[in-house]
């Protein structure tokens, strides 16, 4: 029992999609969308005025048409099913599972967008996470609660240093250490390095890996780091983990 | 309280109808969950309004509800020591409510309406007042006494009572006859962010923000009403000189808005500022503090009012006579809200997208600063001083809110990522830095301190900068093809880097020199100078200088207590004297 199903799409053009006659849609909502041909695609409000709301379309508008389109709003903000049964899987950058398996069944919906942190509610971050890389470890020691950048180029390592942190990295003397890895726009052969370095290791056991390739739409990339980041929030203030995101791209 | 419905929402941007009546500026609750918003255009009756908060879900048909008034901030005692968010709202208080996540649509007081305040009136029954005179004080902490003031609306009246005793800030602590009417006044008023709180005269700012920072006080003064733009890059020390400057200023009131800042930037402040001790009263600095912060992920809208909220509430303790340093980290941050709202609203952008009214926004923001007579029936003055953080992407000070922020301050205190490198802090670049006060301040100076205050300071900055120059020749030819007049300019200048601008604040005294104590050191190096350069010209070897006793002592002198160091440095002088006569022999 969700929303009533639209077909008035009136204008596709570039990532987004112009949907009259609706009522009572809000603005950021999540939108349902099955083409003529009935795939589905999923959409986010991004402006919304009187009897027409501005959408834009994740999966990319190729095969969208202005007649067979229908459009169904969800009421709801882009959410991710949050569980402790992600651990240890693949999913794309909208959070389908690509790793073969069933969706895990989620435990609770999240707001991707999430809220921000009240400064007032913070502890300073003092202590560290240790990678294994010395210059990091040593020289620019990564801080748990903080950020630390990595600058790259073309055709410099970034992502097999990315997977080696993900690999090594832990929290000395505490157990509950979790990795949620975050690629975006990476080629098939990287997405195929990660998930066989993550396998082969073992890290993924205690990893969540989203992975967001260079030929998905550029749109989904947006969703990607708040998935990563929503399930990390997830794991670290309900289920009291320290997490490590790793957001990297080609 | 007039309704209307919204039509189209856009991010923090939302359009409502059926507005008609609503004057700009007014503050609006948005939806079901009354998120708050403030009137930015009007239009026939439609109004656009940015929401300072999440507008995820807001539907066009969802109403509208206008307040009828301004964006304002309540005064009263309990604004010192609270931390607060962009539109005044306690974050303690939220996070209380909310949980560690803010959530929308929290409503939390700005004052505690239940707390009771010891007030005591100043005034008797039957007496005059007039507007912004002091009707009783309230101590509102250890070190602030918080001066409750005639309303600016109320021109004059006779008190008909006046009640001692314990109060919460909604009782009626006075009644007032106003012409024929009574007018109940109570602790608690209320001020528009957006219009600077009236004064009767703004005085020229002729006494110097003291702050016991060397190289601030003496080469780059700040006046009290000032302005200062502090352009911080990453890793420059920009935190430690600001945090010198709220302890150490002599400021009663400090207030600082996180503007945009990182979260555990913020953090560091709301953890540090109330462990630092004010040194000059023993208590927590928290005693004179006033926090605002809106992180980078906190809503955009709420980030363009918090610098306004922050003003507000120092004029108000300006008008009750104190002197209030205000700082706002970073101005750069505040601009860029502005150009994202600006840009929702399509208007037409300026340079690098920044609204084009981003110059009169900033010079208003900043002259909001200054010292001034308040009005009241006596000679109460005040000041805000503004230090503003700048922080230029890529440290380019080229871009067009740099170049703004320095059209209209009047200091500028160069952070330079250099010196930091080479441990030199504070790390203000002497030779970008510049204080348009040295004019206006020099009065006090020279008439509280040291007749030739201003003629020794040039001195030294043209030591510095004749230093620069022979710098390049070093470079082409070496330090030893140098005259021996050069060698002393290097040497006199090496003195004033190391001994004179560079200051430990972690040091026990060295963190805090006074005045007089900063006069004396820069007199005894460039007499150590003047002697260089005498010796050297006379035909003397100036490789025998090295061995000077007399060089330690004046590296010392910046650690010397404060209690002894007139004594101390008259010795140190006198030995130097001594030492030169017998190298001349």
């Amino acid at each position: 029992m969700e929303g009533i199903v639209y077909t008035t799409v009136s204008e596709v053009s570039g990532p987004l999609m112009i949907v009259e006659g609706i009522k009572d849609v809000g603005y950021g909502e999540v939108v349902r969308i099955t083409t003529s041909e009935g795939e589905k695609r999923l959409g986010q409000v991004l402006e919304v005025g009187e009897g027409k709301a501005v959408i834009q379309v994740f999966e990319g508008t190729r095969g969208l048409d202005t007649k067979g389109t229908s459009v169904q709003f969800t009421g709801k903000p882009m959410e991710v099913g949050v569980t402790t049964e992600m651990m240890g899987r693949i999913f794309s950058g909208v959070g389908r599972p690509i790793d073969g398996s069933p969706p895990p069944i989620p435990e609770e919906m999240r707001d991707v967008n999430g809220s921000p942190i009240n400064p007032s509610a913070r502890e300073y971050p003092r202590d560290p996470i240790q990678t294994g890389i010395s210059t990091i470890d040593g020289m620019n020691t990564l801080v748990r609660g903080q950020k630390l950048p990595i600058f790259s180029g073309s055709g410099l390592p970034h992502n097999t240093i990315a997977a080696q942190i993900a690999r090594q990295a832990k929290v000395r003397g505490q157990e509950n250490f979790a990795v949620v890895f975050c690629a975006m726009g990476i080629t098939a052969e990287e997405a195929d390095f990660f998930m066989h370095d993550f396998e082969e290791t073992g890290a993924i056991e205690r990893s969540v890996l989203f992975l967001n390739l260079a030929d998905n739409p550029a749109i989904e990339r947006l969703i990607a780091p708040k998935m990563a980041l929503t399930v990390a929030e997830y794991f670290a203030f309900d289920k009291g983990m320290h997490v490590l995101v790793i957001l990297t791209e080609t | 309280m007039k309704e209307g419905k919204i039509y189209n929402v856009a991010g923090p941007v939302v359009k409502a109808k059926e507005m008609r009546g609503a004057k700009m500026y007014d503050l609006v609750r948005v939806g079901e969950e009354g998120l708050i918003g403030e009137i930015i255009e009007l239009k026939e009756d439609t109004a656009t309004i940015q929401v300072y908060e999440d507008t995820t879900g807001l539907k066009p048909g969802d109403k509208v509800i206008n307040t009828g008034m301004p964006l304002s901030v309540e005064l009263a005692p309990g604004l010192i020591t609270s931390i607060y968010d962009g539109i005044q709202r306690p974050l303690p208080d939220i996070m209380e409510k909310s949980g560690d996540f803010i959530a929308r649509g929290v409503e939390a007081e700005a004052i505690d309406k239940k707390k009771k305040w010891e007030f005591k009136p100043a005034v008797k029954e039957n007496e005059h007042v007039r507007a912004g005179d002091v009707l009783g004080t309230v101590q509102e902490t250890p070190v602030v006494e918080h001066r409750i003031m005639v309303p600016l609306d109320i021109e004059e009246g006779v008190v008909k009572s006046i009640s001692k005793g314990k109060h919460t800030v909604e009782d009626t602590i006075a009644v007032l006859k106003v012409g024929k009417k009574e007018v109940k006044i109570s602790m608690l008023q209320r001020w528009p962010v957006r219009i600077g709180r009236p004064f009767r005269e703004k005085l020229p700012p002729t006494l110097p923000l003291i702050n016991g920072q060397r190289v601030f006080d003496t080469f780059f003064p700040m006046a009290k009403g000032g302005t200062a733009a502090i352009p911080g890059g990453f890793g420059t020390g920009k935190t430690v000189s600001q945090h010198q400057l709220a302890r150490w200023s002599d400021a009663d009131i400090i207030i600082y808005i996180g503007c945009g800042e990182r979260g555990n930037e913020m953090t560091e402040v709301l953890r540090d500022f109330p462990e630092l001790k004010d040194p000059r009263t023993g208590q927590p600095l928290m005693n004179r503090t006033i926090l605002i912060a809106n992180t980078s992920n906190m809503p955009v809208a709420a980030r363009e009012a918090s610098v306004y909220t922050g003003i507000t509430l120092a004029e108000y303790y300006r008008d009750m006579g104190y002197d209030v340093a205000l700082m706002a980290d970073s101005t750069s941050r505040w601009a860029e809200a502005l150009r994202e709202i600006s840009g929702r609203l399509e208007e037409m952008p300026g340079e690098e997208g920044y609204p084009a009214y981003l110059a009169s926004r900033l010079a208003g923001f900043y002259e909001r600063a200054g010292r001034i007579k308040a009005i009241c029936s006596n000679d109460r003055e005040g000041s805000v001083s503004i230090i503003g953080a700048v922080s230029p992407p890529g440290g380019d000070f080229s871009e067009p809110v740099t170049q703004n922020t320095l059209r209209i301050v009047k200091v500028f205190w160069a952070l330079d990522s250099d010196l930091a490198d080479r441990r030199h802090f504070p790390s203000i670049n002497w030779l970008r830095s510049y204080s348009l006060y040295l004019d206006r301040v020099r009065g006090w100076w020279e008439s509280n301190v040291g007749k030739d205050w201003l003629e020794l300071r040039n001195k030294a900055m043209a030591l510095l900068q004749r230093e620069d120059e022979l710098q390049e020749i070093i470079r082409l030819v070496g330090p030893d093809a140098l005259p021996p007049s050069d060698k002393a300019v290097l040497e006199g200048a090496r003195t004033i880097r190391e001994d004179f601008l560079q200051q430990n604040a972690y040091h026990e005294i060295d963190t805090f020199c006074p005045a007089g104590k900063q006069y004396e050191m820069l007199r005894i190096m460039l007499k150590f100078y003047e002697l260089l350069d005498k010796f050297a010209s006379s035909g003397h070897d100036f490789d025998r200088t090295k061995d000077l006793k007399c060089r330690a002592a004046i590296a010392r002198m910046k650690t010397v207590p404060n209690e002894e160091w007139e004594k101390r440095f008259k010795e140190i002088e006198k030995e130097m004297e001594k030492e030169f006569k017998e190298l001349e022999g």
